[in-house]
């Protein structure tokens, strides 16, 4: 073992010395931003630490996406502050009809988005409420709690982005290359898998689609890692969307006859593993070209033999765009990675926000109590962060055990550690016990107990919020607490009963929009996406019904086995519009209309029909013409063999959510 | 000698520093993409070092150019 292995595998009270290196990254990164934010003498300066607790993530390149995000969404909310503000100056009536309306359409847009752009577009919206909200009986100071508050969080942020640079923290770009190897890999393991007759689970086909279309956030972190980044993002996203087309390949292989082209699948195994040589890797690609361009002789071999194909030459995109990756070099392909959101579900988020802030506030206004506004802007906060969260329950729940203890630690830090002292290292020694546990646990994979420590590193600082001096007031710490565990109570409940989302509900609608898509498809709509960016699309709504819990006795997944089924089919639709377009250009009009109406019609027949005249029409064509109508005809008759072999047909009566 | 150059925003004074530092932030972001293509990251052992060196050069340039 060498010293660097050594190292690695050592751990100190269970945590990795690069988590203890993360934590300690994070405390310092704190104080130096509460130092310089004392020093240039800011009202906000606890906000310069609150920063760096919500910036608290492990690459450079994520941290740096989210400082960005932050900074703007922060302008933008300041902003909205004073124009809701200003425009209602007199109705706290108003003012909180128009603080929820931002809030939900701010969720809404964060519904669309994924990753630190979903944190950034919630963001606009809760800064109104810690700028605006909070202010409520003094709108003359938003101005000066909006600048103070901007300050801070430039402060904040340079301490971070200093800290991170001088101690190297882990790039994701380093992290980005050792997860699309190893998808990769996975991703050939199925292939071979199915090339060797295997029967795959179809939890196993989401899973490998979710794992790929997972990594879509830290694609978009490279961007903002480095000077390369752009091209970096370029070569990631390359690989991505060629790795979810190796895994339809694979799947319209698996959906073949198993005995179809036996003499091929070795050959082909090794073609994938990279066991063959240069030549022989391009003499399998002749053989497999030239099997395809049977076409009616043997339909299920030419069919073997064109996914076959597709299948070498998405493996090599992939492997292409990984080490392009590795070297910082442009990829030869340049394709997005797009996500899917559901906008229903986007809809939903954002007008359960906007009801739960006004049930909030009529709550707290009735009680009448001091730091009602505190109250409903945490209300907000939580609302908006909850949103951004695939469990909106899950988060406050860990909401309801964070809060209390972040108020619990700021109360001992305040009051039994510091206990009167003024004096900034002190302070800065006070803070290191919380500090450093809660980075610690964010470096866990356990996702609840990761939620707990991203809620309790901020708002432990919120609840201490060191001012300087030190103002020791009991009686602000206690309101303030009660308040908060108060409006994460209030949360809770509210997330229960107004609007929820059930995993069945998801269910229904990711299902029902790839049906519509699916018949958007077939009646001959295109998008402006090319054919893989839509299939990466289609990956990603696999990838979301995979995460949701399964129906009451559904055990086989039948969810997925519909998703996987459209994911198919719409793939094998969008192709043959793509190769008619292509043969429209070189062969007689009737031909490819005949092939678009079949395909509106979903006529099997009709579609094999259409791939015969094709290609007895071929001959007559030049080279490439031929080439062209040979492709075309091959992909009518996989259009008709899906739309024949699919289990749930096209009819929406067989279908089931 | 010359004089810092002020912004007033809303009655509110920003400070010299805060213009010249996004300024510089500015320009930064401009040549960024041209490091890429000049190999800036081959030439360093640690690119964030050098990146945030270069940012402190420009910054430093515009205290004292203007």
């Amino acid at each position: 073992m060498t010293l660097a292995q050594s190292v690695r595998s050592t751990t100190v009270a269970g945590f990795p010395p690069s988590a203890w290196a993360f934590a300690l990254r994070i405390w310092v990164a704190m104080i130096v931003g509460l130092y310089a934010a004392f020093w240039l003498q800011l009202e906000g300066a606890s906000a310069a630490a609150t920063t760096v607790g919500v910036l608290a993530m492990q690459t450079r390149g994520q941290a740096y996406q989210k400082a960005i995000y932050r900074i703007l969404a922060t302008i933008i909310g300041v902003i909205v502050s004073f124009v809701i503000a200003g425009l209602f100056p007199q109705s706290r009536e108003l003012f909180m009809i128009g603080f929820a309306g931002w809030l939900g359409l701010c969720v809404y847009v964060g519904g669309l988005l994924d990753g630190n752009r979903a944190y950034g577009a919630v963001l606009a919206g809760y800064t109104v409420a810690l700028v605006a909200v909070s202010q409520i009986d003094s709108p003359q100071s938003i101005f000066l709690a909006g600048v103070d508050r901007g300050a801070a969080i430039v402060v904040g942020i340079t301490a971070f982005a200093l800290i991170n640079d001088l101690f190297a923290a882990p790039n994701v770009h380093t992290g980005l290359i050792g997860k699309l190897t190893k998808a990769h890999q996975r991703v050939r393991a199925f292939a071979l898998a199915i090339l060797r007759g295997e029967s795959r689970h179809p939890i196993q086909w989401a899973n490998l689609l979710r794992e790929i279309t997972a990594l879509h956030p830290d694609i978009t972190a490279l961007v903002a890692e480095s000077s390369a980044g752009v091209v970096e993002a370029a070569a990631a996203a390359s690989a991505a969307v060629a790795l979810v087309a190796e895994i339809r390949a694979a799947s319209a292989l698996a959906s073949l006859p198993a005995e179809t082209l036996l003499c091929l699948r070795g050959a082909l195994g090794q073609g994938l593993t990279d066991s063959l040589g240069e030549e022989s890797r391009s003499a399998l690609q002749l053989r497999l070209q030239r099997h395809a361009d049977g076409g009616y002789a043997d339909p299920y071999g030419a069919l073997f033999a064109g996914h076959g194909l597709d299948l070498l030459i998405e493996n090599e995109r992939a492997q292409n765009a990984i080490e392009d990756l590795q070297a910082s070099r442009r990829p030869r392909r340049r394709i997005h990675a797009t996500i899917y959101r559901s906008h229903r579900a986007a809809v939903r988020d954002g007008l359960r926000a906007f009801l739960a802030v006004l049930i909030c506030a009529i709550l707290l206004s009735l009680g009448g109590w001091p730091f009602a506004a505190e109250g409903v802007a945490q209300v907000g906060l939580m609302i908006a962060l909850s949103a951004k969260v695939p469990n909106p329950r899950g988060f406050a729940t860990a909401a309801l055990i964070a809060v209390p203890i972040a108020a619990l630690l700021g109360g001992v830090t305040e009051y039994l550690i510091l206990d009167g002292v003024d004096q900034f290292p002190l302070l800065a020694i006070g803070l290191a016990p919380s500090v450093i546990v809660a980075a610690l646990l964010l470096t866990i994979p356990d996702p609840r107990l990761a939620s707990i420590a991203f809620l309790a590193l901020p708002y432990f600082v919120l609840y201490l919020s060191p001012t300087n001096p030190q103002d020791y007031n009991p009686e602000t710490y206690l309101f303030f607490s009660f308040m908060a565990i108060t409006s994460v109570i209030l949360l809770s409940v509210l997330l229960r009963i107004v609007l929820p989302t059930s995993d069945a509900l998801r269910r229904h609608w990711y299902l029902i929009s790839a049906r519509e898509e699916m018949g958007d498809l077939l009646a001959g709509g295109r998008s402006r996406r090319l054919d893989d960016e839509s299939l990466f699309r289609d990956a990603d709504r696999i990838g979301q019904l995979a995460a949701l819990q399964p129906a009451v006795g559904d055990e086989r997944r039948d969810d997925l086995r519909q998703a996987l089924d459209i994911f198919g089919r719409a793939a094998a639709v969008r192709r043959v519009r793509t190769t008619l377009a292509q043969v429209s250009a070189r062969a007689c009009q009737r031909l490819v209309q005949d092939g678009y109406s079949a395909l509106a019609a979903c006529d099997p027949p009709g579609l094999r029909r259409a791939a015969a005249d094709l290609a007895s029409t071929a001959t007559q064509l030049d080279h490439e013409g031929q080439r062209v109508a040979r492709s075309a005809s091959l992909d009518l008759i996989w259009a008709a063999f899906v739309l024949d072999a699919g289990a749930f047909g096209l009819n929406p009566n067989k279908w089931t959510t | 000698m010359h004089g810092f150059p002020e912004l007033t925003i809303g009655g509110v004074l920003v400070a010299p520093f805060v213009i010249y530092a996004g300024a510089a932030m500015a320009i930064f972001a401009v040549l960024r993409p041209f490091f890429h293509v000049a190999a800036f990251d081959r030439a360093f052992s640690s690119p964030p070092i050098a990146e945030l060196s270069f940012y402190v050069l420009i910054l430093a340039l515009l205290m004292v150019l203007f």
